[in-house]
């Protein structure tokens, strides 16, 4: 058994069999929602109707756009807007740190919807850059096992987005909703969380998660 | 024989007196114990969250280049009960270090068959209220599910934000929004909660 850090009094063990486990509460974090399978966006401009997951505030502003993509990669870009051929037409593209590949396991466009993995639908989870880098297997797309303790609910997720270093405990929409764990009346992402330490969460790094019939992609940092 | 009338009057006297006593009290206990109106609105709880990001500055191309969201928190006091024309509140009042606003959520109700209506005021600090409220609607929250926690975002200019980065935020994370959230669930309304 081995320490790897400590975040907001939380420690983090990587087990004797390999896996990592900590406890903390739960933030909701809607990046990755697309519309890819029905559900809302997580970022749209006033222009659209329709919920979105989570409040433009957390995706920025014209020359400083930090939670959508963009034309030119970068923050001080346009962002790009979904077209009529994508799921979700007028919505912007909002993106998670785990890429998914296509059909072919090839990489797709920073522009497609699908590259992303969908908050709405997808139970995933958020490390921060600590677990990411301080384990020998990868993080990015490996098998999670979610537990909340205040209602017993358990759920198989996926690794899929990174948070800020000095922050341990978030999950996608689909993963709180999957055990029980409040979201917003408004924008569900943004109104939603649990508090700490009721979230029970077991990595198993290296181990490509399977969510619901879908293997992910292991993606190294 | 005296002594018996006088037994039965201070008897008589003492039941007069008592239940005087047990008819003031049933006058008096709304006003002192609003649990006892069936229609008295849940409790709820109040907090503030500052929403944030970071920049991942070793990102590498194609990488992507800020954290997911997150949030501090600031609790607003517990709520209190109040009755008043069989009008039965729950109120929040108070405020928090990070901001010079003064808040106040009230949901009142008149009968059990009613949500009852959901007051959010905000109040800076010469008593005059922020853009945006106050707002008055039917109360949206319950117990559980996605309907438990209903946020208001509170505008902040450019000033206080830098003031609230400054005073909560780490090195290359940067403040996005900040919102009010009301929450009626056992989660909110826990003892370790906001953590």
């Amino acid at each position: 058994m081995r320490k790897i850090g400590t975040i907001s009094g939380n420690d983090i063990i990587e087990q004797d069999d390999g896996s990592v486990t900590f406890s903390a509460g739960a933030t909701l974090d809607g990046d990755g929602a697309n519309g890819q399978f029905g559900q809302p966006p997580c970022y749209a401009p006033a222009s659209y109707h329709g919920p979105t997951l989570d409040v433009i505030g957390n995706a920025g502003h014209p020359g400083n756009w930090y939670g959508v993509v963009t034309d030119t990669g970068d923050e001080t870009g346009t962002p790009i807007v979904q077209k009529a051929t994508d799921p979700c037409p007028g919505a912007y593209i909002s993106a998670t740190s785990l890429h998914l590949l296509d059909e072919n396991g090839q990489r797709l466009p920073a522009s497609s919807p699908f590259k992303y993995v969908d908050s709405a639908t997808v139970p995933f989870i958020v490390v921060p850059p600590m677990i990411v880098k301080g384990v020998d297997g990868i993080v990015l797309g490996c098998r999670c096992v979610v537990t909340n303790s205040r209602t017993g609910k358990t759920t198989e997720a996926v690794v899929a987005d990174t948070g800020p270093h000095d922050h341990l405990g978030e999950i996608s929409v689909a993963c709180a909703r999957a055990i029980g764990v409040s979201t917003g009346t408004t924008h569900p992402a943004n109104g939603g969380g649990a508090s700490s330490p009721t979230i029970h969460y077991q990595l198993f790094a290296g181990k490509a998660a399977v969510v619901n019939g879908v293997t992910y992609p292991l993606q190294p940092s | 024989m005296r002594n018996s009338r006088v037994l039965r009057e201070s008897l008589a006297v003492f039941s007069l007196a008592l239940c005087c006593g047990v008819f003031v009290e049933l006058l008096t206990l709304p006003a002192f114990g609003a649990d006892a109106l069936s229609y008295t609105p849940p409790p709820f709880a109040c907090e503030v969250r500052y929403h944030f990001r970071e920049q991942f500055n070793n990102a590498k191309p194609g990488q992507k280049r800020f954290s997911a969201p997150s949030y501090d928190r600031e609790p607003l006091p517990m709520s209190r009960m109040a009755v008043s024309d069989s009008l039965a509140s729950r109120i929040v009042e108070g405020s928090v270090a990070q901001l010079p606003y003064q808040f106040s959520v009230n949901i009142s109700r008149s009968s059990d068959s009613k949500a009852g209506t959901l007051e959010v005021n905000v109040l800076d600090s010469s008593g005059k209220s922020l853009a945006g409220f106050p707002q008055v609607m039917t109360n949206p929250l319950t117990k559980a599910g996605d309907t438990s926690r209903k946020e208001f975002e509170i505008p902040i200019d450019q000033t206080l934000k830098k003031k609230i980065e400054k005073a909560l935020l780490a090195k290359d994370q940067f403040l996005t929004h900040v919102d009010l959230i009301i929450g009626m669930d056992d989660d909110f309304l826990s003892a370790d909660f906001p953590k």
